[in-house]
């Protein structure tokens, strides 16, 4: 090990940083310089903390409590690690084995730089100091017995520094290309995501659950009384059931005892929670679950390390990074029919410039990684709140079911939004072979903008149906959900086009984020978000209320659908104006398309 | 003593054969040309000499080191400047801070490599945006902070991908002179290159590989044969099928 170069190494990771945070300005750099400061200066201090405060107040502790504060600081150590690593993956890649190894390092010590970079992680540095100065007072209050509790957190910071080297190491596997790195990006977020709302959603699970109780409490209650109004049951029996009711309600509520069966049976199956269980053991007088445990996290550890290595190997003895991609169907010389691609359809309507741009702009959407994720959030959503529909589907007044359309093609919309207000930002070498083309500048908005229209419809479509199949929509507003689609297409669009061509910005690769996210790009944004809202309430929500008013009222006989009426002819319209403004508006763009190109070059590559 | 041998040198990837049975032999204080088409093997070939991928097959000793042995192949990468294909720099940093860390891994003292980037700097005319970070070079610019990072170790023996792609004709001028003198007092240079041209000025030695097969190794004049390396580059590699088959539609009348 040559800890010059661990020094060196250790150096330009600080420098790399402080570059970094630089360039996103310096207000940003102070602000996070004082963050970080405040933070390891905190986890400094928390260690003295934990260690006084553990020495006084452990010894009341339950071992249970115990348990769930070590289970508390686990969560929290998860999560900052996950966020780190998410964090980390949209950087430079400094101890990556393409930049060290023409120079004189050994494979294995890049490897073994990597890991110690890992085990001297911000995550380690700051929360590691206070979980030591908890498992010392636990030491102090319970006996030397306990010092099998740092053992076991030793084990396990070393076991979390290997896994998490581990998966560093097959990210960069993954991240070997900057399609490869986009797609990483976009999963490893989502995944990220998913399990920032995991707790969000237990506590809308646990919050129901109290719900219901309190519901049918009340119901029983209601029984009752109406039985004892209608004599149907005797003052004594109304007493004695009153009195059952009353007393199971006063009585200790079991929430904490549930909570901690639980919080048990996950620490028993997700190893990393043998750290809580193995230190509630201890306490209890049983420290071999806590050796037991340290041992296992060491094996694992040393699994997970020689894993890591061998890939590392592989990486340079079998050039993973380097491996020619698998050619695709080749054209043998004299075939003079290639494979039809996608490219060569026409659009029923449309010019073959519409229709190009049309599917170039859809099939590069459909690679995207953004995109891919957008189209997988809605079924996220749809999953998680899927279950609660179909138990309380038939108790949803009809009118909060009806109104979910609104609400639907509105996120759907919003969602889309982020290409729509941007044509041009996410794919810049694409806007510069627009630029570079003869075709008039509406064919290219016309193009662009439909090509939204599938992956709007992708979006929409699946969660209208499923509400319709768990719900009682009615028909007509299913229906005016699907006409909805062009409907909100075609003026997003207009409003989108307006901004993509005014206020035109670059997207940090690999994300949905603006490359300069203040100022000017951040206001617009934000309007933009409260006109289409706005938007989507009157064209979709207006026609919607009348109809609903119109059928609670017996205005209308009910088989008349003026709801999808209204709809209809609002597209209808909306259909004119757009014909009207695009032309306008491809004036606007051929005006602009260098100042265009520029802004989202410079800023977002 | 020999700057580079190989024996045998083989590199699959998967099916496919990059690098098929290299003997490739360069004297120390030759300039060294590595010819070769598009997707020949040339990268290939440089990345294993230089330690950065492993050889399926066969034997590399550089600078009478043997790279199969790691305590070996790093006292050899201890005596090499290397300009990779990817460049491999740190974007986020500037170019003082590049050439401080590459010296500082080479073991240099800091008032040598103090000394020695303010000198590289100033010759490859990087001084006026040394604070600069690499991301906002351009290609060129990027491509001179990699060759004053491989030269900055003074090494013996400089791998160079590529080195003039990008560069601008006064910084070209600059950074050939600099190689010259480089291989005059007695140092090694194995270089890549598209550009038949400067090679053909610069080079005493040329290797061609095609299809991953080293195909001619020769000095300049032996190779030539009276002709010119274009010519000859084309015989070796057999690049008349493609200049046989004509466009009709593109050589009709222009509109």
């Amino acid at each position: 090990m040559n800890w010059q170069q661990f020094a060196v190494l250790s150096w330009a990771r600080w420098r790399v940083g402080y570059h970094q945070l630089r360039r996103q300005g310096v207000f940003s750099l102070i602000v996070t310089l004082v963050i970080l400061g405040i933070m390891l200066a905190g986890g400094f201090i928390g260690f003295f903390v934990a260690l006084t405060a553990g020495a006084l107040g452990l010894s009341k502790a339950s071992p249970n409590m115990v348990m769930a504060i070590v289970d508390g600081w686990l969560v929290v150590y998860l999560m900052f690690s996950m966020f780190s690593l998410l964090t980390e993956m949209q950087q430079e890649n400094l101890l990556s084995v393409d930049k060290l190894l023409h120079l004189p390092t050994s494979l294995f010590e890049v490897f073994l730089f990597n890991f110690l970079a890992t085990l001297l992680s911000f995550t380690n540095l700051t929360l590691g100091p206070p979980i030591l100065g908890f498992f010392l007072a636990l030491v102090l209050v319970h006996g030397p017995s306990l010092l099998v509790g740092p053992l076991l957190l030793a084990a396990w910071i070393l076991l979390a520094a290997a896994i998490i080297t581990l998966i560093r190491g097959w990210l960069a596997t993954l991240m070997a290309t900057p399609r490869g790195r986009r797609t990483t990006t976009v999963v490893i977020s989502l995944i990220v995501m998913v399990v920032f709302m995991l707790p969000q959603s237990a506590i809308f699970y646990f919050s129901r659950n109290q719900q219901q109780q309190h519901n049918h409490r009340t119901t029983e209650l209601q029984d009752l009384l109406k039985q004892h109004e209608r004599q149907e049951i005797t003052n004594e029996e109304f007493n004695a059931r009153f009195e059952a009711i009353r007393a199971r309600d006063a009585a200790p509520s079991n929430h904490w005892a549930t909570v901690t069966a639980i919080v048990e049976r996950v620490n028993l199956w997700f190893p990393p929670g043998w750290l809580a269980l193995g230190t509630r053991e201890a306490i209890e007088g049983n420290v071999w679950p806590a050796l037991g445990a340290s041992v296992l996290f060491g094996l694992v550890s040393i699994g997970c390390l020689r894993i890591s290595h061998r890939r590392m190997h592989r990486l340079v003895t079998q050039g993973v990074s380097d491996r020619p991609r698998p050619n695709g169907r080749k054209t043998v010389r004299g075939e003079t029919s290639p494979r039809r691609n996608a490219l060569e359809r026409q659009l029923p309507w449309g010019s073959p410039a519409v229709s190009a741009v049309f599917w170039a702009s859809f099939q590069s959407m459909l690679r995207a990684p953004e995109v891919k994720m957008l189209m997988v959030i809605p079924i996220i959503m749809l999953l998680m709140f899927a279950g609660g529909i179909s138990r309380g589907g038939d108790k949803i007044p009809p009118a909060a079911v009806s109104a979910m359309v609104v609400g639907v093609l509105a996120f759907s919309v919003l969602s889309i939004g982020q290409f729509a207000q941007n044509l041009f930002g996410i794919d810049r070498a694409g806007f510069r072979a627009y630029v570079l083309s003869g075709v008039p500048r509406e064919q290219i908005l016309i193009g662009r903008n439909l090509s939204l229209g599938p992956i709007l419809a992708v979006v929409v479509v699946p969660v209208l149906v499923a509400i319709r199949l768990l719900a009682p929509l009615p028909w007509s507003h299913l229906a005016m959900g699907f006409v909805g689609i062009p409907l909100l297409l075609l003026v997003v669009s207009m409003i989108g086009n307006l901004l993509s061509v005014l206020v035109p910005f670059g997207f940090k690769p690999g994300t949905l984020q603006p490359a300069s996210p203040f100022g000017l790009v951040f206001l617009v944004q934000m309007i933009f978000l409260w006109v289409v809202m706005l938007l989507v309430g009157l064209l979709i929500g207006g026609p919607l209320a009348l109809d609903m008013i119109a059928r609670e009222t017996g205005w209308l006989p009910p088989a008349i659908p003026l709801g999808l009426i209204l709809t209809s002819l609002e597209l209808a319209l909306v259909i004119v104006l757009y014909a009207v403004f695009i032309r306008r508006q491809g004036e606007m763009l051929q005006h602009r398309e260098t100042k265009i190109l520029a802004t989202i070059a410079e800023r977002g590559d | 003593m020999t700057a580079i041998v190989t024996a045998g040198l083989t590199r699959c990837f998967g099916e496919q054969r990059a690098v098929d049975r290299i003997d490739l032999r360069v004297e120390r204080g030759m300039f060294f040309g590595f010819l070769g088409p598009n997707g020949a093997g040339k990268s290939t070939t440089i990345k294993m000499l230089t330690g950065l991928l492993a050889p399926t097959e066969g034997t590399i000793h550089v600078l009478g080191h043997d790279m199969s042995n790691s305590q070996e192949a790093l006292a050899a990468k201890r005596k090499i400047g290397v300009v990779p294909e990817g460049l491999a720099l740190f974007e986020n940093l500037n170019a003082w801070e590049y050439l401080t860390f590459i010296g500082r891994m080479h073991g240099l003292d800091l008032p040598t490599i103090r000394t020695r980037s303010e000198d590289l700097l100033q010759r490859l005319q990087l001084n006026g945006d040394a604070e600069k970070l690499s991301l906002e070079y351009s290609h060129g610019m990027k491509k001179k902070l990699a060759l004053a990072a491989a030269l900055l170790p003074n090494p013996d023996l400089l791998f160079l991908d590529e080195p003039f792609e990008g560069v601008d004709a006064v910084t070209s001028r600059v950074i050939k002179d600099m190689l010259h003198r480089f291989v005059q007092r007695g140092s090694t240079v194995f270089l890549t290159s598209h550009v038949l041209d400067i090679v053909e000025r610069l080079c005493t030695h040329v290797g061609i590989i095609s299809k991953g097969r080293l195909v001619e190794q020769a000095s300049l004049d032996d190779l030539r044969q009276g002709r010119t390396l274009e010519q000859r580059f084309l015989d070796v590699v057999g690049a008349g099928e493609a200049e046989a088959q004509p466009l009709a539609w593109l050589e009709g009348a222009a509109s």
